[in-house]
């Protein structure tokens, strides 16, 4: 078992610098995306500057709160799209029977399939998601380790749910248009003070789209520590991750090949 | 006379063009009613606990403020790219030495994209702002033809930015970081999510003279809180902004055709 993890995460660790490699090959483009999402994100400061200008909290968040919502939701979406690149490209694969080259390489599908890309202006998100924290909670290391735990298990929360409506395409045919809308809910329902959900909503945010645990219980244990909560997450994590690769794995089985023939370099 | 006839036909052509995909657009304001439905629980927050009325908006206004500057928002035309590609790949050559003025045909060939946009986000707009917060308040019927006038000087003056911006690509490979930081300053200081009332009163007179708030600010401050004396003043601005981008795109393409190297053919 343990094993088995640490060859994954080789896999993991491999493609990752061959796509950061890949990605530095064209430095100045590198440079200007990973820029232009910064300031692209930044305008959105802008915006809860002018709110908080007018009113002391918003649903029990104050700007900090807020700000650390943000850089939570961006570096997961960051880290999410740096080492998973292809998560998002599933769907389109199943449809056009290209899971072929991945199945017969001795290496666990799933990982090799979203590991196989990345892009290059999540480096922009990522970046940015940091540099907010630091800039609205100072450095202080415990706090900031909490922080990049955060993040890593908001990305395994936001890839689970990727691969999840992604898998959909096994079951139910082409499930691109769903993926897409989730995951633009996923985005919009993190980034906003909780409060502000009331009923069937916030039980959406704590279920089927679980943004809550991507920004809102990280948020409230930065603020106030609780192993209740930390327990919680940890647990939600662990849920999603296995239902979501299982999900995978038992639609897998219902693929079907195509006469498509692909060379993976 | 001709000349106008001219046009019209190249803006039937578009219209026609773009009728055919009503109901596509219609599918797609979906994401217009997601953020109008989270920025609705948003205010109805902020409103219970700061009262009835912020900077002079009640909820209803604030939300109806915020559909109409969707509204202008989301029925741009897609005239950014396709100035570039024009440019790009050459295919302005084949352009300039036709009967017509590049501008105008952008303009006119854009109108019946932009028609069919604003039909279906006024759909949309009214049905998402009727079912969140009722009707409009103190609306009267006699000064919707008045909001329609600058709702569409909103429109143009974006498009003839747009072409502005778009027509630098005569001179820059790359110009698409004009086109976000554009973006983002009608996001920001032309008050598309948040009405320049509620700005620092520093910033709120420096905004009120830029052109980016009369593309969406001045177009929905106007539909929530109308006065004949407002109209004039609104229009007057628009009208100036819109002569002051139009000439400026007339400049620009007359400049960058005498600079148009194209090779091959």
């Amino acid at each position: 078992m343990l094993m088995e993890v640490k060859r994954n995460l080789k896999l993991i660790a491999m493609y990752f610098k061959f796509n950061l490699s890949a990605s530095m090959e064209y430095r100045t483009s590198f440079l200007t995306q990973t820029l232009g999402m910064i300031i692209n994100n930044a305008s959105f400061i802008f915006f809860w500057w002018i709110l908080f200008e007018n009113v002391e909290s918003i649903g029990g968040y104050g700007f900090k709160q807020v700000m650390i919502l943000w850089a939570i939701s961006y570096s997961s979406y960051g880290i999410t799209f740096i080492l998973f690149g292809n998560v998002r490209n599933i769907s389109r694969m199943i449809v056009n029977g290209e899971l072929d080259s991945y199945l017969l390489q001795p290496k666990d599908v799933l990982l090799n399939i979203i590991s196989s890309s990345t892009v290059v202006s999540a480096w922009g998100d990522l970046f940015y998601g940091i540099i907010l924290f630091i800039g609205v909670s100072g450095f202080h290391l415990g706090e900031f380790m909490l922080f990049l735990l955060f993040c890593i298990t908001a990305s395994l929360i936001f890839s689970s749910l990727i691969i999840f409506t992604n898998s959909l395409t096994f079951y139910m045919g082409n499930s691109q248009g769903i993926s897409n809308l989730v995951m633009e809910f996923m985005i919009s329902f993190s980034i906003y003070p909780e409060g502000v959900y009331k009923g069937f909503v916030k039980f959406i945010i704590y279920t089927l789209v679980p943004a809550a645990f991507v920004s809102f219980v990280p948020v409230r244990i930065l603020t106030s520590f609780s192993w209740k909560w930390f327990t919680i997450l940890i647990l939600a994590v662990i849920a999603w991750t296995v239902f979501s690769y299982r999900f995978f794995y038992n639609g897998l089985k219902k693929y079907e090949s195509g006469n498509l023939i692909i060379s993976k370099l | 006379m001709k000349k106008i006839t001219k046009y019209s036909y190249i803006t039937k052509i578009s219209l026609s063009n773009n009728l055919v995909y009503f109901g596509d657009f219609l599918a797609r304001n979906f994401f217009f009613v997601f953020i109008i439905y989270i920025y609705m629980m948003l205010w109805t927050n902020i409103y219970g606990s700061k009262g009835d009325n912020i900077a002079g908006f009640t909820l209803n206004q604030m939300i109806w403020y915020l559909v109409v500057t969707e509204i202008v928002t989301l029925s741009r035309s897609n005239v950014f790219n396709e100035v570039n590609q024009d440019v790009k790949n050459g295919n302005i050559a084949y352009m300039l030495n036709k009967p017509y003025n590049y501008i105008l045909y952008c303009f006119s060939n854009s109108l019946g994209e932009m028609g069919v946009k604003l039909l279906t986000n006024a759909i949309v707009g009214l049905i998402i702002g009727v079912l969140c917060v009722g009707p409009l308040k103190n609306f009267n019927f006699i000064h919707l033809p008045f909001i329609i006038i600058s709702i569409l000087l909103g429109i143009f003056i974006n498009f003839f930015i747009h072409i502005s911006l778009s027509l630098t690509s005569f001179w820059l490979e790359e110009n698409s970081a004009f086109f976000w930081i554009y973006s983002k300053l009608v996001f920001t200081l032309g008050g598309m999510l948040i009405p320049l009332e509620l700005f620092p009163e520093w910033l709120k007179n420096i905004s009120l003279n830029l052109p980016f708030a009369y593309v969406t600010y001045a177009p929905a401050k106007l539909a929530v809180n109308f006065s004949f004396d407002r109209f004039l003043y609104t229009v007057a601005f628009q009208i100036m902004y819109l002569g002051i981008f139009f000439l400026l795109s007339m400049g620009i393409f007359r400049k960058g055709a005498k600079a148009l190297n194209v090779n091959g053919g």
